[in-house]
């Protein structure tokens, strides 16, 4: 027996040292990453007032440099391309436990599917598993996945080994992924399906018998976070060439109970029907969220 | 709490510390401690049925008691069938209701009558198919007075809750068992590193290669109609060495956890995919259930038959594969899979026993032309007939199989998981040249000196760790 439990505890004692080499990459990973803006936040390198959260609506739509220059506080865009509300509101708890808070937070909604789970969006491991290094990050990466928390406290390289690739084959910014300095991927290109596209005169209902109950749940907690902190919210519902679906913005605001303003794009504005503003039908281009974030940071300036 | 969690092998590491600790004092302290965590394992995965479980064990005792001590064939015979009804009973209420009365609807539609369908939608108690045929295996072999049966309540009910078999087996005989349990087990160092090596290479067969293509089997699977030909292999493919992997990963897990506490378990696989023929297959495939269904149905059913010539053959392993198929579970594809696997043994049967065929000497390092032409032919035959135990309908089945017989089988597949191909036929390579051995690290001891013996076992657990899949994904078996 004592034969036998000493060459168990020399094998282990092995695969720790073994392991040490993975604990000084998980240092290093988060340097590999192109866009680094969940780097800062957890870093506290963050100081921006105004934050815009949301899926690629945000990130597309938004430009947080045109907010700041209107308004003179300092926006951030922390819009993530396919992000679900599962994943901006982990964002949120990360922003809301570093040390600069924002006053101002600004939810741009996917119309409809914010609260519905769909293909389309998801919680963003793949930019949460450079990040694993972090105990905040890697519990949430446990949470989503079942990985063993324990085991990732134990062994480094079970804890990132989903990013380890990284280290001798960092990731490259495609042309969507291009992250600028406001932290906005807004873009100039033009997706071919504009070519036939053709608008709907016929909006449809918002179903909500096919909301989740993780998307909703989550939802709620973004908004009571910012409640708690004392931060102003501000659900933003931004413009599309689809018309809006009947009832959503009912529903968002029902689930808000007050406690956040609500933001509706101008539909009188005729460019938000100029196909030349788009990217695609839900996406503007660059010069559609050039007017989109004036009016925004207009009213923003005027409140 | 499964194989292949952190917590398992936490609680396998208390086990075993409490297991070996309490050996001084006897077999009934180690039986004990043995029942304890058995009863905590199944407890921690589903607590509801616990209760079950240990009434169902408690009636068998009493009633393999009853069987031996009853006077006369009468007496013996009704106590028999009392238990059979019971088990079977159990078995039938838990996981076929649904089914047979779905289908009994579905037949009173057809021919006119109005039939409602409602289900009862029960909780499957986990590992009922297993521990209900160990029990039957039981009172069967009570009966046929091959067995004595336990005295000893708490052996008894150690045999049926064990926990590195509980979940799915293997569906171990009790005169295997039993005699292990009822003297004081000794630590056997060789045994336990025998088991810690069978362990490593059944998590690296489940989490690596299983659960790695499980994602893709996943996809293909979801709708076949829209996939081509091609990509359908793929899945089918990926499917067989998905169950082999995972099946046979579990039983490694299962069979090294056990030999941690000195008891040895039957061995549940000998590298199925190099068999060479449908009959050589099922010797290798969960041999702990193929071995059940022969000694307990085809024998007697062929011996009852035995008047009847080849036509009494024929139903006897008709009956005994689509009991095989139905074991797995309530659904007519699975039934499908019984009668298909029928028909392969069809021309076996009906060719008489000097025309089967036989497995090449362990020995030859390259299969003859021959040889290699039987195994490539038995592995697609078999592959193809466990995309039944993977399709939820008939209809789905069809589909699949209309689908892989099209043209576009010779386009190229739209899924191809270069890496899980390559890790699974890594693995298969390991087992082709350990394929005499009960695992493919069984005789690494003997056959290479201790630092390289290490290297091997550190490149193997670095491979789980970096390699296994992100994600849930539970045994297969399970839900049979």
């Amino acid at each position: 027996m004592r034969r036998f439990l000493t060459a168990l505890l020399l094998f282990g004692l092995l695969v720790l040292v073994l392991d040490l080499p993975f604990r000084w990459a998980m240092r290093d990973l988060p340097d590999t990453e192109y866009d680094d803006r969940l780097h800062r936040i957890l870093e506290d390198r963050l100081p921006a007032r105004i934050l815009v959260f949301g899926s690629s609506r945000a990130a597309r739509d938004v430009m947080p440099q045109r907010i700041t220059e209107i308004t003179g506080s300092e926006a951030f865009s922390l819009g993530y391309p396919g992000a679900s509300i599962t994943f901006q509101e982990f964002v949120l708890r990360l922003v809301l436990q570093s040390a600069h808070k924002p006053h101002t937070v600004l939810l741009v909604v996917d119309d409809p599917s914010e609260l519905i789970g769909t293909k389309t969006v998801d919680f963003r491991l793949d930019r949460s598993y450079p990040l694993a290094g972090y105990d905040v990050v890697n519990d949430e990466i446990c949470e989503r996945t079942g990985k063993s928390r324990l085991l990732t406290r134990l062994l480094a390289s079970y804890r990132i080994k989903e990013s380890l690739s990284q280290l001798w084959a960092p990731p490259k910014p495609d042309r969507f992924d291009t992250v600028f300095a406001d932290g906005s991927m807004t873009s100039m290109m033009r997706s071919a399906a504009l070519d036939t596209f053709s608008f709907q005169a016929a909006a449809r209902r918002y179903a909500i018998q096919h909301e989740s109950a993780m998307h909703r749940d989550a939802f709620l907690r973004f908004v009571q976070g910012c409640t708690d902190h004392g931060i102003r919210l501000i659900i933003v519902h931004p413009p599309g060439l689809d018309p809006p679906t009947i009832g959503f913005a009912e529903r968002i605001a029902e689930l808000t109970k007050g406690n956040a303003e609500i933001y509706h794009y101008d539909t009188t504005n005729q460019a938000y029907r100029d196909l030349g503003f788009y990217y695609d039908a839900p996406h503007l281009n660059r010069k559609g969220a050039r007017v989109f974030s004036e009016e925004l940071a207009g009213f923003l300036a005027r409140r | 709490m499964e194989f292949t969690s952190f917590v398992y092998a936490l609680f396998l590491a208390l086990a075993f510390a409490l297991y070996w600790s309490v050996a001084r004092w006897g077999a009934r302290a180690q039986n004990m401690v043995l029942l304890l965590v058995s009863a905590i394992f199944y407890a921690w995965a589903d607590p509801r049925f616990l209760g079950l479980l240990l009434l169902s064990g408690a009636v068998n005792y009493a009633l393999a008691i009853g069987i031996a001590g009853a006077r006369g064939e009468r007496a013996k015979s009704i106590l028999f069938f009392l238990g059979i009804a019971i088990d079977l009973g159990l078995l039938c209420w838990f996981k076929y209701f649904d089914f047979f009365y779905g289908s009994a609807v579905d037949l009173l539609n057809t021919i006119g009558f109005q039939g409602t369908h409602s289900t009862l939608a029960l909780a499957l108690p986990l590992g009922i198919s297993f521990y209900t045929f160990q029990m039957l295996g039981y009172l069967i072999d009570t009966r046929n007075e091959e067995i004595e049966p336990c005295e000893d309540p708490w052996h008894f009910v150690t045999y049926v809750l064990y926990f590195p078999k509980i979940m799915a087996g293997p569906i171990e005989r009790a005169q295997v068992f039993l005699p292990q349990i009822a003297v004081a087990r000794t630590f056997d160092s060789a045994l336990a590193t025998d088991g810690m090596r069978q362990i490593l290479w059944g998590l690296l067969a489940k989490v690596v290669v299983a659960d790695n293509a499980s994602a893709f089997v996943d996809l293909i699977f979801k709708d076949p109609a829209a996939e081509t030909g091609s990509t359908l292999l793929v899945g089918a493919f990926l499917y067989f060495i998905q169950i082999y992997f995972d099946f046979s990963g579990y039983s490694n897990i299962a069979i090294g956890s056990s030999k941690l506490l000195g008891i040895r378990l039957t061995t549940n696989f000998r590298t199925p995919f190099f068999a060479t023929g449908v009959n050589d297959f099922w010797k290798r495939w969960h041999i702990s259930l193929t071995t059940w269904m022969i000694d307990h149905l085809f024998t007697p059913l062929s011996f009852l038959l035995r008047d009847r010539g080849r036509a009494g053959t024929v139903i006897s392993f008709t009956t005994t594969f689509l009991a095989v198929g139905i074991w797995h579970g309530a659904n007519w594809t699975f039934v499908a899979f019984g009668t298909l696997q029928s028909l392969y043994f069809l021309p076996l049967a009906l060719s008489g026993p000097g025309k089967k065929t036989s497995a090449f000497p362990t020995g030859d390092r390259v299969p003859s032309p021959r040889h290699f032409a039987r195994m490539l032919g038995t592995f697609l035959l078999m592959m193809l007939s466990f995309v039944l135990l993977r399709v939820t309908s008939i209809g789905d089945a069809v589909t699949y199989y209309l689908g892989l017989f099209d043209p576009s089988l010779f386009s190229k597949p739209t899924v191809f998981p270069s890496m899980v191909v390559l890790l699974a036929l890594l693995l298969m390579l390991v087992e082709w040249f350990q394929r005499g051995m009960t695992h493919a690290l069984e005789r690494i001891e003997a056959a290479m000196p201790g630092w390289i013996r290490w290297t091997i076992y550190m490149i193997i657990l670095y491979t789980i760790i970096l390699l296994n899949h992100t994600g849930h994904y539970r045994f297969i078996y399970f839900q049979f």
